[in-house]
């Protein structure tokens, strides 16, 4: 009725208007638009009003500011009056034309908690500039460039193509996997000469499990800058509901480490929770949500192994993938403790949060995970220690291991690089007992220096003290130029697993047909 | 002097079409030529043009993805399109039908979402139709005493169509109504006057008369879609599930830009986007054909 009025309305108008002058028309359409601009201004001024309350009703607390000041007042003292005495002495050196050296750097976290990727190559280019200063050397150095907060995808992107476009950083920073691909590429140079030659100056300090981690075909192609590994949280105070008494909750990282407790262990203890209602349906075991580095270790925990080591390819082991998808769908669709649409979450929107707020049994998560909810997440350095323990990951069976991975990141040298050598000494520099225990304690990543497990700063951080012996369990990923396709698949097909779309055995003939199709000979398929 | 006349013509006819020719092939021939060049050959993250052939394209018939990529190209083109139009010619109708100022106001808040960045129009719907409890409908719903839906993981078709149909449906609506507004107001005056109720009106008058418009809006918008991904790639990202929403634009742009560590895969891609390209084609075609556009185009017989 209402239409129908209004198209009467309409068509008697139209009909007015014709009859009428054109000077009324026109008239009457400023009208309209006046009252048309009148209205959009209200609408405008009632959105600003109902954003600003919704953003005001939404606005998290602000975390408190982190501590300060690691250096002892009396260190910079000392170095203070030493300086003047030497520029004493050289003040009567006569002065040569400036020089400047600008090295580019680009480093990534995506946690900002890990700016001092880029913060400590920016003080190791000072105290270079300092000896020069002091030295009355005309040069300065200075480190220019990014820490970039974006997420892995986009930062590769766009250092790959920055350096096949020959303009990318000098000194770069991602993970050690990428060296075969870039060493393929030809867009880093090799680095053993230099960590030859500079090996008393830091590298002799370097974790020697980590060379492993950046060499390629027989040779050094990154200087490794931290590490980590990824454990298990369970949330001791879920626990407690469901029973547990305080030493059971502490021996479980030990009974992990004995094998007495595997994964199939962890799926009945959240079911558990789950039929006692102490966590909601789903709520169980939560993992990534996206691809990333952690896919394979539930298969590695089930005893896999991914890369054959004399011809360098790259393997599936059906009968493990089998094992690996048969409890990811357990876990899912017959025990419900894995949230179906967990991979349609987000990080910081929707992940975070639930498991700070303590929703969550297992998390399977890294290190630097603590460092980002102390820092952005408002958990209290206190609350952590109350509500989260941490594990390796169960081996899959009794009898079998537990694993963790390690994804140690690297600082590269570009081949364009026109100071590669100065480069390299801001690097070295940068490799440092402190100032890579600032960054270690700052993002909880873990040493890479073997002086960094008595220093100060390092060994005051009960977390990175307590997770560092899993360490010794981690594994790496394969380092493969094609890794980055398989571990893809692993994603995809996890993820049709627990939303329902594949069974394990289509799974697996799916997994199968993808990585016979897209990685051909690169695979040795065991069946 | 009739010859040179002639020629004169043709000379400045030629001149004229210069620009646009040199615009054409430079930005729309030419890297089509590449694309369909990069289909034929290996390149991937070493950047060397291997050429392989026709592989690229047996590869793509063998992977077990293909089957599940055009299904979802096919429902989301179909769904999307069938959203975009439909709303869109609800909108116009509505927005001539009532108040002018009204309906200005109405087609002015419709471009809202197509005006907002694209990144932040796509938070906004992820957080209001979040499948969690923490989104904007499903507290609602809870804070009435409801149970919260999960929007994006059930219901991804038609939170697709609702984030493109809200931006593609406002051009359709903004044509529609343009076009609703050239119609001459006698034939509704008679209409009126034999006593045609509005849905008689909209049905044998309005809709005829712009059926032009409805066509190329649906020819045009048939075509921008096979190429469109950025509101799923901001939101879903291919999923909830194994390829669920992957379309065949996103899946290209997933194998040269989006994979794990970034192993760029350009030959296949490029073989992706001339299937596309072809489909493209042949759809243009097709609604040529079956729209009759050329006479949308000729010259009319009577001024």
């Amino acid at each position: 009725m209402f239409l129908i009025w209004h198209f009467k309305h309409y068509g008697e108008r139209i009909y007015k208007v014709i009859r009428q002058r054109i000077d009324r028309q026109t008239m009457s359409q400023t009208g309209a638009a006046r009252k048309t601009t009148a209205l959009l201004l209200a609408a405008l001024v009632v959105g600003v009003v109902v954003g600003y309350l919704i953003h005001w009703a939404i606005t998290p607390a602000a975390p408190a500011a982190p501590p300060e000041g690691y250096v002892p007042r009396s260190e910079y003292e000392r170095l203070q009056r030493e300086l003047e005495s030497l520029r004493a002495q050289l003040a009567a050196a006569a002065p040569a034309a400036p020089v400047e050296i600008v090295i580019t750097a680009w480093t990534q976290g995506p946690e900002s908690e890990s700016m001092h990727r880029q913060k400590n190559l920016e003080m190791a280019a000072e105290r270079l500039n300092q000896l020069f200063k002091v030295a009355g050397v005309p040069a300065t150095v200075r480190v220019e460039g990014e820490f970039s907060t974006a997420g892995w995808t986009d930062y590769r992107k766009k250092l790959y193509l920055a350096l096949e476009g020959g303009t990318g950083p000098c000194i770069f920073l991602t993970a050690h996997i990428d060296s075969a691909f870039l060493a393929e590429n030809g867009w880093i140079i090799p680095l053993d000469d230099y960590v030859k030659k500079y090996w008393d100056w830091a590298y002799y300090d370097i974790i020697s499990g980590l060379w492993d981690s950046v060499k390629y075909k027989g040779r050094i192609w990154g200087i490794p800058q931290d590490t980590e590994a990824r454990p298990i949280y369970y949330n001791k105070l879920l626990l407690k509901k469901l029973g547990w008494t305080d030493e059971q909750i502490n021996d479980l990282p030990n009974k992990v480490l004995r094998g007495e407790f595997t994964l199939y262990d962890m799926l009945s203890v959240a079911e558990e929770a789950v039929k006692k209602g102490v966590i909601e349906p789903g709520y169980g075991i939560w993992h990534r949500p996206n691809a990333g580095p952690d896919w394979p270790i539930v298969y590695l925990a089930f005893g896999g192994q991914l890369q054959d080591p004399t011809t360098g390819k790259l393997i599936a082991d059906m009968r493990i993938w089998r094992k690996t998808f048969e409890w990811f769908y357990e876990a899912s669709r017959v025990r419900k403790v894995i949230l179906e649409k967990i991979t349609a979450l987000d990080w910081n929107r929707d992940i975070h949060p639930t498991i700070v707020a303590g929703k969550v049994l297992f998390w399977m998560g890294g290190t630097w995970h603590k460092g980002q909810w102390v820092s952005s997440f408002g958990l209290s350095e206190e609350k952590f220690w109350e509500m989260f323990g941490f594990m390796l990951y169960p081996a899959g069976e009794k009898g079998g291991r537990p694993v963790t991975l390690s994804q140690p990141m690297a600082y590269f040298i570009s081949k364009t690089c026109k100071y590669p050598e100065v480069a390299f000494l801001i690097i070295t520099l940068a490799t440092d007992p402190h100032l890579n225990s600032l960054h270690a304690v700052k993002s909880a990543h873990l040493a890479i220096l073997y002086s960094q497990l008595s220093n100060s700063v390092y060994t005051q951080d009960k977390f990175l003290a307590a997770a560092g012996y899993m360490v010794e369990y981690a594994k790496y990923q394969p380092m493969h130029p094609k890794w980055g396709e398989y571990s893809t698949a692993i994603f995809e097909v996890i993820r049709g697993i627990e939303t329902g779309q594949l069974t394990v055995d289509a799974a697996l003939a799916t997994f199968r047909d993808t990585l016979k199709t897209r990685l051909g000979d690169e695979v040795i398929i065991r069946e | 002097m009739r010859v040179s006349r002639e020629l004169s013509k043709k000379l400045v006819i030629a001149v004229m079409l210069t620009p646009a020719v040199v615009v054409a092939l430079l930005f729309l021939a030419v890297p089509a030529v590449l694309t369909v060049l990069i289909s034929l050959t290996e390149l991937d993250y070493r950047f060397k043009w291997i050429w392989c052939g026709l592989d690229k394209y047996a590869l793509l018939l063998r992977d077990p993805v293909t089957r599940l990529i055009v299904q979802a190209t096919l429902i989301y083109v179909t769904g999307t399109l069938a959203f975009n139009t439909l709303w869109g010619l609800c909108l116009a109708l509505l927005s001539t039908h009532v108040h002018d100022a009204l309906g200005t106001f109405m087609r002015a808040a419709w471009l809202l979402p197509r005006v907002l960045p694209s990144v932040v129009w796509a938070m906004l719907m992820m957080w209001i139709f979040s499948p969690l409890e923490t989104g904007f409908l499903n507290s609602l719903i809870i804070s009435m005493g409801g149970q919260p839906v999960p929007w994006t993981f059930s219901y991804y078709w038609p939170f697709l169509f609702i984030v493109n149909g809200c931006i593609g449906s406002s051009l359709a609506a903004i044509i529609f109504s343009s076009a609703i507004k050239s119609i001459p107001p006698d034939y509704i005056i008679a209409a009126k006057v034999d006593g045609a109720s509005s849905f008689t009106i909209v049905r044998r008058i309005i809709l005829p008369m712009i059926k032009w418009h409805i066509a190329f809006f649906v020819a045009y918008n048939t075509l921008s879609l096979l190429a469109s991904f950025e509101y799923i790639l901001l939101t879903l990202n291919g999923g909830p599930g194994y390829y669920t929403t992957e379309v065949a634009i996103l899946r290209a742009y997933h194998l040269a830009f989006g994979q794990y560590m970034v192993a760029m895969d350009f030959g296949y891609a490029a073989a992706h986007v001339v299937f596309l390209l072809v489909i493209g084609l042949v759809l243009s075609i097709v609604y040529w054909r079956v729209f009759r556009l050329r006479r949308l185009m000729i010259e009319p017989k009577l001024e």
